[in-house]
């Protein structure tokens, strides 16, 4: 699909400049510097020749095809070139210029006509408004960055340009090498999705790397990921997780920032590794690209110190991660042949005095060790210890292993000549054993996504013809938000469990009810207007009988009209108590670049001042609704303690199912909840007491 | 030739919209029709402005091509008003009515005119409401809003005002959860009174907007983007001044709403372009970030900057919001459909004797 970008034969560069710190001249030197094998075509109209090639007044003039473009003429001319683009036939474009959406409702106009053209001559388009596109394998370099990476097996994505050029230099100094990269600017066409799939799909690049302030379409985002992440991992920041962050983003995309909690849920949901640093980012591009992903869980860990030993064991649980239980046989061979003193159980201790040879000794063993399935060699400078050689030991080691090897030379300037070699040979390297352990928590976060059941939503039966009545009666009204009676019809459409609850009009109705459902009762205001039925007294639980149930009545209705006098009151609804069972929240919230978010939460103070939520994007399958429950930090609660029996979690797992599937047929709900959802012991099933429900207007 | 009068017992309760619903309904029935303003007391702003209004949206209606002194023969200011106390303006003015009157074509087949603000309006200058029907020899059509006091007093106090020149009434503004009620209990009860009902019309948010342009201007407010959008109606209000989480929750709640915030709060403006939204209004005179503003002519979104800050221009819009003027075509036309379906149009012309 971006043939144009990926292998182009002829480049034009339009606004080609000889005035050296004109970005026309940085872009064409850029070009001719990165040993472009194809046409370069410099266009200049006040121009015969640019820095050795024959300039053209225009992409019409030359005399070859073009397959690429680079723009980067004021923003005001690049609708007319455009033009020119499409009449040459030119695939690919690349609009390095500004003055685009980021500049108010007239460059916003221009965008749109960009657009249009690209639309209309079938080109597809990068930027405007960013710093061009790089690829070491044709190799070109279409940018103004102020370097060109080494070639290597990452591509790199970024919304931001200068975070684009730090991150170039970041990877040059540390030898990480790139396969193509991308400026994203004001992504009027070309997004991160289309990056996505056309890099998911290239055979050069193995690791996929993102620095993203939003995403254009979160679905198609998720659809694309979520076969993408099968076959290479992709790291990704996502910055403006916070409201100052959120608010910072706003005024710089455009674009409302989804929730955090979206972009989590999403990311983890379509396997897309998320660092929150640039440290993050490296660190685990690093570990990718240079070693075998691991296989399971269990790390061992080598060091020639107690102290950063223990300081690894405990950033190993930190990251949910165990350490290797060695085998009887590993242990026996260590304390075979490491000296007394040293400890042959995990971590292994080769003690302060360990030269290179005793490292390697070791590493060889545990590797060979069916429990061991990633190994951090931690080096403290002592005195006699071999920085350089040992490095070229474990690198030595590395090369023929099939099981991830991470070193943490810890120290200054004593340990730098180890650092780089162990770089240049393709060893992750970091300065301190939490970062080895992150990046290894990453690489099985990625194998397990591997292994992981392939995406299987289900479709429920539900009764369309009742749903689509109630919100039909709803608009016809001019009521976006739905409750109380109406609700329940909607929880009973799609398969939910409800109490029996009836409509009274009037007092002697209400009691009449009540025998009927059975005392005690509950009795609520029934009003579209009142949402928040108990902050004005509009429910009573627990009564007992007839004399009852007629002053609880009258006084719901009372304080009704006096709160609210506007509002137009049904009566009360009367419903049967229930009683026993734990209260959960379901809910869904829609996110603007996700969509429906799903929430799920223990009910009353857990979700309230606990903010132990979890939180999921809808569609979702059945192995996800079982996590969502499950990672809930009282899950305790649902699965019982002291004693108690544990609560139907299938039943709540069907309910978060049932919603998903109805807020995804029906994307107008912008909002629902069911609080609270009584789930009874296991077998027993759940009954939704109270939902509410907001449409789009 | 048949003179209908059409007053209301409280002002902005849809008294213009019916008069012109009638007079457009009367053209479709073949009819030649004439609008009047017999009597204009204006008591706030410069008497040209909103009279000028008024008539040329009425010219527009209408198809007519008289002057301001024929739609609206007597129009005062409440200078004018004040000069008359005084002793310093003294003029006939059931006269200039009955001769401005006198002047219209007798070929018109129907005369709709349009009365006060009250039943109260006009006793200062010898024009109330039963000498402007007794003069104009009319049948008095009046419009009782339902959230004016009780209707049955409004319609009532019509009845033994007008007495026998009162054909019935108008029932206008009917929450839609009250109108079985209205229709079932009040009409009934009106009708054993002899006040005839000829319709109950619900409340419509849609009838009590404001064009997003009209908002600007009063509120002296600058239109940044989306300039075509302004003749949008805006149907209601809200602030936002919270977490962008909590925002984007609460903007979902109301449709066609203006957003009333600060210029530097671009989550906030996001939030609400993401819901259905007619005008940003930025308060503080903060203009908003360049890419926001893009976001906003993109979906076709006015942003209004204004100098107030966000309590000045609550309470300044809060003062004029609601109390409208009928000016848009579209307000018009959907009062004209409400009168399709819950008006005995029928009847009223066979009671003016055109059926």
């Amino acid at each position: 699909m971006l043939q144009a970008f990926f292998e182009p034969r002829s480049i034009a560069v339009i606004g080609a400049s000889r005035e050296e710190g004109k970005l026309g001249h940085a872009v064409l030197q850029s070009l001719i510097r990165s040993g472009f094998p194809g046409k370069i075509y410099p266009i200049n109209p006040k121009a015969d020749e640019l820095l050795g090639y024959k300039a053209y007044p225009s992409v019409l003039d030359c005399p070859g095809e073009v397959d690429l473009a680079v723009i980067l003429i004021p923003g005001r001319f690049v609708p007319g070139v455009m033009k020119e683009c499409g009449e040459k036939g030119v695939q690919g474009v690349i609009v390095i210029s500004a003055g685009f959406r980021e500049v108010g409702a007239e460059g916003m106009r221009l965008e749109q006509e960009l657009v249009e053209i690209a639309r209309q001559y079938g080109m597809r388009v990068v930027g405007p408004n960013c710093l061009g596109y790089m690829d070491t394998i044709t190799p070109y370099d279409a940018s103004f960055a102020p370097l060109m990476p080494d070639n290597g097996p990452v591509a790199f994505m970024s919304q931001s340009g200068a975070i684009a050029s730090s991150i170039l230099d970041l990877a040059k100094k540390k030898g990480l090498g790139m396969s193509r990269f991308v400026s994203l600017g004001n992504k009027a066409d070309l997004n991160e999705t289309d990056f996505l799939i056309a890099w998911g799909g290239d055979d050069k690049t193995d690791v996929i790397m993102a620095y993203l302030e939003d995403i254009k379409d979160g679905a198609a985002f998720m659809n694309a990921a979520r076969e993408v992440t099968k076959t290479k991992p992709v790291i990704s920041i996502k910055s403006g997780s916070t409201s100052a962050g959120t608010r910072a983003v706003s005024s710089h995309t455009g674009a409302l920032a989804g929730s955090e909690s979206a972009y989590n849920a999403a990311f983890r949901q379509v396997g897309v590794i998320r660092a929150h640093t640039i440290e993050d980012l490296f660190d685990y591009s690093e570990a990718f690209a240079r070693q075998p992903l691991i296989k399971d869980d269990g790390v061992c860990i080598i060091t020639n110190a107690g102290g950063p030993g223990v300081m690894c064991a405990d950033a190993v649980e930190h990251a949910r991660l165990s350490l290797a239980s060695l085998t009887a046989e590993t242990t026996n061979t260590l304390r075979s042949s490491l000296p007394p003193a040293a400890s042959s159980l995990n971590p292994v201790d080769v003690l302060g005095d360990a030269p290179a040879d005793r490292y390697g000794l070791a590493l060889k063993v545990v590797l060979a060790d069916a429990n061991v399935n990633a190994v951090v060699v931690i080096l403290t400078p002592q005195s006699v210890t071999e920085v350089e050689k040992t490095a070229e030991v474990v690198a030595e080691i590395a090369k023929g292993s099939d099981k991830p090897i991470f070193a943490c030379w810890i120290g200054g300037d004593l340990v730098d000549g180890g650092v780089r070699y162990l770089i240049e040979h393709g060893v992750p390297a970091y300065p301190e054993p939490q970062r080895a352990v992150r990046a290894i928590r990453a690489m099985l976060d990625q194998r397990q996504w591997l292994e992981r059941p392939a995406f299987a939503p289900k479709k429920y039966d539900i009764d369309r013809e009742k749903i689509e009545r109630v919100f039909g009666v709803a608009r016809r009204d001019g009521r976006l938000q739905i409750g109380d009676a109406e609700a329940r019809e909607i929880m009973e459409a799609v398969g939910l469990q409800v109490p029996a609850s009836e409509l009274a009009r009037d007092p002697d109705e209400a009691v009449a009810l009540s025998e009927k459902i059975g005392y005690p009762v509950v009795m609520k205001i029934a009003s579209p207007d009142i949402l928040h039925k108990s902050d004005i007294g509009g429910v009573k639980v627990g009564i007992q009988n007839a004399s009852e149930a007629r002053d609880a009545f009258d006084l719901i209705v009372y304080r009704a009209r006096r709160h609210a006098p506007d509002a137009e009151i049904w009566g009360c609804q009367i419903q049967q108590m229930i009683r026993g069972g734990r209260e959960v929240i379901l809910g869904m919230n829609k996110d603007p670049q996700f969509g429906p978010v799903m929430m799920f939460g223990l009910g009353g103070i857990y979700v309230e001042a606990l903010k132990d939520v979890v939180f999921r994007v809808a569609p979702m399958d059945e192995l996800e609704a079982r996590e969502m429950v499950n990672e809930i930090r009282s899950i305790k609660l649902l699965q019982g303690v002291r004693g108690e029996r544990p609560s139907d979690i299938d039943a709540v797992v069907d309910a978060l199912l049932r919603l998903s599937y109805l807020v995804t047929e029906y994307p107008e709900i912008v909002e629902l909840d069911i609080n609270p959802l009584v789930v009874y012991e296991a077998g027993r099933g759940a009954v939704g007491l109270d939902m509410r429900l907001v449409l789009a207007s | 030739m048949s003179n209908l009068y059409i007053g209301s017992t409280e002002p902005f309760c849809g008294k213009s919209a019916l008069a012109f619903g009638i007079g457009l309904e009367a053209k479709d029935r073949g009819l030649l029709v004439r609008y009047m303003k017999p009597v204009s007391i204006l008591l706030e702003g410069p008497r040209s402005a909103s009279v000028d209004q008024d008539a040329s949206f009425a010219r527009q209606v209408f198809d007519v091509p008289d002057g301001l002194s024929a739609l609206a023969p007597v129009t005062l200011s409440r200078a004018d008003i004040d000069r008359i106390l005084e002793g310093d303006l003294e003029v006939d003015y059931p006269q200039l009515l009955a001769d401005a009157f006198r002047r219209l074509a007798p070929e018109h087949q129907l005369v709709v005119a349009e009365g006060g603000g009250s039943l109260r309006e006009g006793h200062t200058i010898g024009l109330s409401a039963q000498t402007v029907v007794r003069l104009l020899n009319a049948r008095a059509l009046i419009v009782v809003p339902h959230d004016g006091a009780l209707i049955t007093d409004d319609a009532l106090a019509a009845k033994s005002v007008l007495g026998d020149s009162l054909m019935g009434v108008v029932i206008n503004r009917v929450p839609r959860y009250r109108m079985r009620f209205v229709e079932e209990t009040v009409k009934p009860y009106l009708e054993r009174q002899g006040v005839k009902v000829y319709g109950v019309l619900p409340e419509e948010r849609v009838l009590q907007a404001v064009s997003v342009r009209e908002i600007a201007l009063r509120l002296n407010g600058e239109i940044l983007c989306a300039e075509e959008a302004a003749d949008e109606l805006v149907e209601n209000l809200m602030v936002g001044a919270m977490s962008v989480d909590s925002a984007l929750s609460y903007f979902r709640r109301l449709p066609n709403k203006a957003v009333i915030t600060g210029g530097d709060r671009p989550d906030v403006q996001l939030a609400a372009l993401e819901t259905n939204t007619k005008a940003v209004i930025l308060t503080g005179n903060l203009h908003p970030s360049p890419i926001i503003l893009s976001r906003a002519a993109e979906i076709g979104v006015p942003m209004i900057l204004v100098k107030t800050d966000t309590l000045g221009t609550v309470e300044s819009i809060r003062s004029f919001f609601g109390r409208t003027r009928l000016q848009q075509p579209r307000k018009l036309e959907r009062f004209r459909e409400l009168m399709t379906e819950r008006m005995d149009l029928d009847g009223l012309f066979a009671d003016l004797g055109l059926g």
